[in-house]
């Protein structure tokens, strides 16, 4: 049985791909996948712990940020597509109206 | 059953109507305005404003839903804010939304669901209510920064703070998942049993709490996190950007108090000195970074970032001195802010958003009654008696002096003499220089000049009457779920 | 922890094992490229046009209200096995939370993101 620290392991390197991807990455769609996984990665610990704890305040929480995670994909693509709609791109590299 | 749902009337209220207001956009007719909606929501704001301002008299702190949500004075108060924002927005949002073409009632509803978040984070007795709280006010704020859809920056200035407003979730998220997993619970008692050690317990206590702080410092405008600021400010509905500058900043900082009180004290000197630095940096990020704009809104978001570094000021001498200085400036910071987008959005033309300096020149003296109004808002910006930005300002420095912290209080006079250099322009370009060749028509819109002379009288009535105030504000902290422990060390 | 080294040791193996016959391959097997070998297909259907075309819009707007309403449901699971210990309360707060759900499907039809046109 792995204790917490090899699921906390796991959800660090899960969490620092998603940074990574956000930072890295130019396709907004792909952005906001990176963001769903550093979500999943906060949930693993979440899950982690509560199993170690043996209670289920951590479960609870999981299940807001599932639900959070839901409706940030949602408003996330209802902006891509809107931007998408007008510029015919959805690179961060052309989001560039303001500046200084 | 630990239901007791008289805590949180003022949300139920709020989300019912917010729900109303959704339904009743989906069956507005093409091109009319939501007249009842605005009238219904203005009426309501006042009613709960009323609400809130009776409860914020009563003393005690009582806790409902499992230990998840505490109603007490400081949230009172930071709720009364919120409803004036909010309030004093609706305002001036009809005849902008028409001139914008987007006048339509989900806006109000979005709004008010905005509050509703809000309202749930100055009522948080847990990280799980001010994670909810804090996404709940986000979200529609993000729809309501992309509203002008045909208008490019607008969607632009949504799509930034989404996805950075997304990312910093994730991250204050993984921070709240280490609280948990040291101390066991997310509940804010619980924090009390913080320590920062070397040992296992101790690193992920202080790596959870730093994530913790840093997705509320991105919030609150705070640098290094304030890069979005301009940009978004820029972009959003001028109407917006003034609740989000305001509104946002108070639950911003209403989170942070709330955290940062139910630490226990010897984390304190750990934590000073990073807040030193983040508010100094902060300071210097927006004066020197306003020096340089031309577009007045650009100008507004950075002084946005300078009077959080103010606001954090007065937070980190943790005395009763900054308590009331940070409520204080809030308020104020409210009606100047909102004051001068108001002016703002008098000055401006269907899709003209780029007010810039040089539009404005001479529409002082055109417009005396608006140009008067900007000139009273930006003295109470730079801190000018009899201004209520001035007895905020003297509350927050003269806290950082009590608190043994006179360098930081001397950096932030400092930073006040910066922001003469941007604020005396906008001063100069009203009053002082010839007309601009393209006259800009100020609309006829009513309501908008009930804002700013609403602002304006509130601004100088909070300068000249400071005694019965700073006495509520004084209640506020010690009437409230705060750690004794912090509240015993206090002088 | 040693019931694994077996399976690292055949994982190595194969991988191993792969990689070399695919280099093997390439390397060694005779190239003489011509336009019908490098089609997609080889026999069958004649290919036409690019294969990643985008989606339709549409589907966006589905996968947007589906992950909406799909994921709500996790709140009804907990709220199913312990409805019996909670009693009413439990069941007039799960109304008002329907109310909600409800009033935004209907904002969602009335909008037309449920028209399939």
């Amino acid at each position: 049985m792995a204790g917490p620290s090899s699921y906390m392991f796991v959800a660090a390197i899960l969490f620092l791909i998603g940074a990574v991807g956000v930072v890295v990455r130019r396709d907004l769609i792909v952005i906001l996948m990176a963001v769903e996984i550093m979500l999943n990665a906060v949930n693993l610990q979440f899950l982690a712990f509560a199993r170690q704890l043996g209670q289920s305040e951590g479960q609870v929480f999981v299940f807001m940020v599932m639900v959070v995670a839901a409706a940030e994909a949602a408003i996330g693509l209802a902006f891509v597509l809107l931007l998408y709609r007008t510029r015919k791109t959805i690179n961060v590299d052309n989001i560039n109206l303001m500046q200084g | 059953m630990d239901f007791r749902v008289g805590l949180v009337a003022v949300e139920v209220a709020l989300s019912l109507l917010a729900l109303l207001f959704i339904l009743l956009g989906a069956w507005q007719r093409p091109n009319t305005s939501p007249t009842g909606a605005w009238a219904v929501a203005v009426l309501a704001l006042i009613a709960l404003g009323g609400f809130s301002l009776s409860s914020s008299g009563i003393d005690g702190v009582a806790r409902s839903f499992y230990g998840l949500v505490v109603s007490d004075r400081l949230g009172a108060f930071l709720g009364l804010f919120s409803l004036i924002s909010g309030l004093l927005v609706l305002f001036m949002s009809p005849a902008y939304l028409s001139r914008e073409g987007i006048h339509k009632a989900e806006y109000y509803g979005l709004v008010f669901l905005s509050l509703v978040g809000g309202f749930f984070m100055f009522k948080a007795a847990s990280l799980l209510t001010l994670f909810l709280g804090l996404e709940v006010l986000s979200m529609p704020l993000y729809v309501l920064c992309g509203l002008k859809r045909n208008f490019g920056k607008s969607p632009e200035a949504g799509l930034k703070y989404f996805y950075l407003g997304a990312f910093f979730s994730a991250v204050m998220l993984y921070g709240i998942s280490f609280l948990y997993g040291a101390l066991g619970t997310v509940n804010l008692e619980g924090l009390a049993a913080l320590a920062i050690s070397s040992n296992r317990h101790g690193l992920m206590c202080a790596f959870g709490l730093a994530l913790l702080l840093c997705g509320l410092a991105f919030k609150a405008g705070l640098a290094p996190f304030h890069a979005w600021v301009p940009d978004v400010y820029e972009g959003a509905p001028t109407t917006i950007t003034a609740f989000m500058a305001t509104f946002v900043k108070v639950a911003a900082f209403g989170a942070l108090i709330r955290i940062l009180f139910s630490l226990p004290p010897d984390i304190l000197p750990v934590l000073k000195p990073f807040g030193w630095l983040v508010a100094v940096l902060t300071m210097f990020a927006g004066n020197l970074g306003a020096l340089y704009q031309t577009n007045i809104k650009r100008l507004l978001a950075f002084s946005s970032i300078a009077h959080a570094g103010y606001l954090l000021v007065g937070l980190l001498s943790f005395n009763a001195l900054g308590q009331q200085g940070v409520l204080y400036y809030l308020l104020a910071y409210t009606f100047m802010n909102v004051g001068a987008f108001a002016v703002v959005i008098a000055f401006g033309q269907r899709g003209e958003e780029n007010v810039t300096l040089d539009d404005l020149r001479g529409m002082g003296l055109r417009h005396p009654f608006l140009g008067v109004a900007m000139a009273l808002f930006i003295l109470s910006m730079i801190g000018i008696p009899p201004t209520a930005g001035f007895v905020g300002k003297y509350y927050l420095f003269a806290a950082a002096l009590s608190a043994g912290m006179p360098v930081l209080a001397v950096i932030g006079v400092l930073n006040s003499v910066i922001s003469l250099g941007y604020y005396l322009r906008v001063l100069v370009a009203l009053f002082m220089m010839p007309e601009a060749r393209a006259v800009i028509i100020p609309p006829k819109g009513f309501g908008a000049k009930v804002a700013v002379a609403a602002c304006a009288v509130l601004v100088l009535w909070f300068g000249c009457f400071v005694s019965s105030p700073i006495a509520a504000f004084q209640g506020a902290f010690s009437q409230s779920m705060l750690q004794p422990g912090t509240i015993a060390r206090l002088p | 922890m040693y019931t694994v080294v077996p399976l690292l040791i055949l994982f190595v193996l194969s991988s191993v094992t792969a990689i070399v016959f695919v280099l093997a391959n390439r390397l060694l097997g005779p190239q003489a490229m011509t336009p019908s070998k490098l089609e997609p297909f080889e026999c069958g259907v004649e290919v036409y046009g690019p294969v990643r075309q985008p989606l339709h819009v549409r589907f966006y707007l589905v996968a947007l209200l589906f992950v909406l309403f799909d994921v709500e449901s996790v709140f009804f699971f907990p709220w199913a096995v312990i409805l019996k210990d909670l009693g009413l309360v439990a069941g007039v707060e799960m109304l008002a939370f329907l109310l909600f759900l409800v009033g935004a499907l209907a904002y969602a039809w009335k909008k037309g993101a449920l028209e399939w046109d």
